[in-house]
């Protein structure tokens, strides 16, 4: 029999169930992992101490979980919060980094460059931490700009610029 | 402004076609485990926390009372001072009614934490 994720939440708060958060962990530890490895450039050590401390977040404050949107937008929330922190603590991240993308690579117009293609792993690692985000979970998430936007606490234009923008990036990067 | 980009992503091309290949499956190698491990132990910990404090604080403010050469005196005008309202016997009551209402606070916000 397969518990729905409001079914699990529920006996989480009624019954501090810990094999029901088993069950939403096991669910979600591979989505919240990789929106946090490729958050992390491929750290997957950072990723795992970011994502654990995210579930447990989540335990601690799964009472105030709304059930308005999904479960899985509002996890990935957290991560993100997660992964912004540490990022701002470790000073990786500045406060305007949104805004300020790191340059582009010469464009792939002369015959040496044109050969050049970059994985989809290396090409992520170029974007902006904002685009990286609204690519993975819009693209390979399943989320909607709604929902990326809820997750990533920001107004849906940006989450639709950076979804058009990270896209184009990695067009031209990958020449697909 | 209003934005004119569609609400859910496109995903037709193959650059979505790839992105989505590319989304593995991470295995779970023992990460759930370690997570559930790690789970604190709410509620339990919070009401013996909340026992503890209270039960410690008002002992302790009971044994003071009772060791204060003017202890006595100071609990005999808690009813006086309730019944005949007295500036003098405010003043050295205002420090009680604050450790109480810092005590409460406290307890309070212990509680709403832990929720």
């Amino acid at each position: 029999m397969s518990f729905t994720d409001a079914d699990l939440i529920a006996r989480v708060l009624l019954h501090e169930d810990q094999n029901a958060f088993g069950e939403l962990v096991r669910r979600y530890q591979s989505p919240v992992r990789g929106f946090l490895i490729k958050m992390t450039n491929g750290d997957t050590h950072l990723a795992d101490d970011l994502a654990q401390e995210a579930f447990l977040k989540v335990w601690k404050k799964l009472g105030s979980f709304r059930g308005e949107g999904k479960f899985s937008t509002w996890l990935f929330g957290i991560a993100h919060n997660e992964w912004r922190m540490n990022a701002r603590g470790r000073k990786e991240v500045a406060l305007e980094e949104l805004e300020n993308p790191p340059p582009e690579p010469e464009q792939a117009d002369t015959a040496a460059s044109s050969h050049l293609r970059m994985d989809l792993a290396e090409a992520m690692k170029a974007l902006t931490p904002a685009e990286r985000a609204a690519i993975v979970l819009c693209c390979q998430n399943g989320l909607s700009h709604d929902e990326a936007a809820q997750a990533l606490d920001c107004p849906l234009g940006t989450v639709k610029t950076n979804v058009l923008r990270g896209k184009e990036k990695l067009r031209r990067r990958l020449a697909v | 402004m209003k934005n004119d980009l569609p609400n859910v992503p496109e995903a037709n091309g193959p650059l979505d076609a790839l992105l989505r290949e590319s989304d593995v499956y991470i295995p779970d190698d023992g990460f759930t485990a370690r997570v559930v491990a790690a789970l604190p132990r709410r509620r339990k910990r919070s009401w013996l926390r909340l026992a503890v404090l209270s039960g410690a604080t008002l002992v302790g403010a009971g044994l003071a009372a009772w060791q204060l050469p003017s202890g006595s005196a100071l609990l005999a005008a808690i009813p006086r001072s309730v019944t005949a309202f007295q500036w003098q016997t405010a003043a050295i009551l205002l420090p009680i009614v604050a450790a109480l209402g810092a005590l409460g606070w406290g307890v309070f916000a212990m509680v709403n934490e832990e929720e």
